[in-house]
């Protein structure tokens, strides 16, 4: 589906087929649910947030501008709900001091020696993420996951490009220190073991 | 941007990875689109706040009919009354003739009554109301 096909399902839903909101719903959930995740760090939450945003903008769906990108307009709700959502919380995301230097929990019968450590650094980035603040998750969050540039970005959170370049260069520093010292451990535990 | 830096995490991040939304997403965003658009039965539920006030009024114009169709019986001055009538402190010198005197008609008594078990009723009716 491409940017027409948006716009002619936004057109009915405006024209009272709510029904016609699910084709939209069900094109961009899971990348949409997927950029909550990495903000709040839990499903939870995350559907929560989601869910929250949809319906946000399906009651501004009226102030949408049919020649601007759809998904860049829903990104930007579902970027601000969840950052609010976090914000509002004030909760204390530090669940883990540290990460486990045993990394036996990833390690299956069931599953390969590749799989368990895509699985052990899928975590350790997590762990890594929700030890930066919010917005500095977001940014990384649509740089990597998203794949989006630093223009694409500053035209969705209204950050300046410069800025938005400085951010994440600091919360790769930061995520980076922590992914390391990480690893170190890790390594000094199999040492010893 | 140091690329290396940003290769090293690329490393890790492993871009594929999608958290995919839970089973019946869409489902459930649509039930809550549904409920929202519920405001269309507003004048049932806009009846249903008005309803303490409708029953109020039509306790009160029973009250009012029964007070002005009942017959006038004559009362014997009630304990209260005789109370204030024997009292005797010369802080209280009121001139209880001039109460005596007054002859408010009957159905006054009717409508005072009537507001007390209507206060006793609103109240009622409100946490009626605001359970639901």
């Amino acid at each position: 589906m491409n940017h027409k096909t948006d716009i002619s399902f936004i057109k009915l839903i405006l024209g009272g087929e709510t029904e016609a909101y699910s084709f939209i719903i069900d094109k961009y959930k899971d990348r949409t649910f997927n950029l909550a995740f990495r903000i709040c760090g839990n499903r939870e939450e995350a559907e929560e947030v989601t869910q929250d945003a949809f319906l946000k903008a399906y009651r501004s769906l009226k102030g949408f501008k049919m020649k601007s990108s759809f998904a860049t307009w829903l990104y930007r709700i579902v970027y601000n709900t969840a950052i609010s959502y976090v914000r509002n919380k004030k909760k204390s995301i530090l669940l883990l001091e540290d990460f486990p230097a045993d990394t036996s929990d990833f390690t299956s019968v069931n599953i390969s020696e590749e799989e368990a450590e895509k699985e052990y650094r899928n975590a350790l980035v997590n762990f890594a993420l929700q030890k930066i603040t919010e917005e500095e998750r977001g940014l990384i969050s649509l740089y990597y996951y998203e794949d989006m540039n630093t223009g694409e970005i500053s035209e969705l959170t209204g950050i300046s490009r410069s800025s938005i370049k400085v951010k994440l260069f600091r919360a790769r520093q930061k995520m980076l220190e922590i992914i390391e010292n990480a690893e170190k451990k890790k390594l000094k535990y199999h040492e010893q073991v | 941007m140091n690329r290396s830096e940003e290769d090293i995490l690329r490393e890790y991040i492993d871009h594929d990875r999608v958290e995919k939304a839970p089973e019946n997403f869409t489902q459930n965003v649509l039930a809550k689109i549904r409920l929202e658009s519920v405001p269309q039965k507003a004048p049932g539920k806009q009846w249903k706040y008005r309803t303490v006030l409708v029953v109020s009024a039509i306790i009160t114009i029973i009250l009012i009919v029964l007070a002005s169709v009942l017959p006038e019986v004559a009362q014997a001055p009630s304990p209260v009354a005789r109370f204030f009538q024997n009292i005797d402190l010369p802080v209280l010198r009121i001139n209880f003739e001039i109460l005596k005197n007054l002859e408010p008609p009957v159905w006054i008594t009717y409508v005072s009554v009537g507001i007390l078990l209507l206060g006793i009723f609103d109240r009622a009716l409100q946490r009626l109301f605001r359970g639901n």
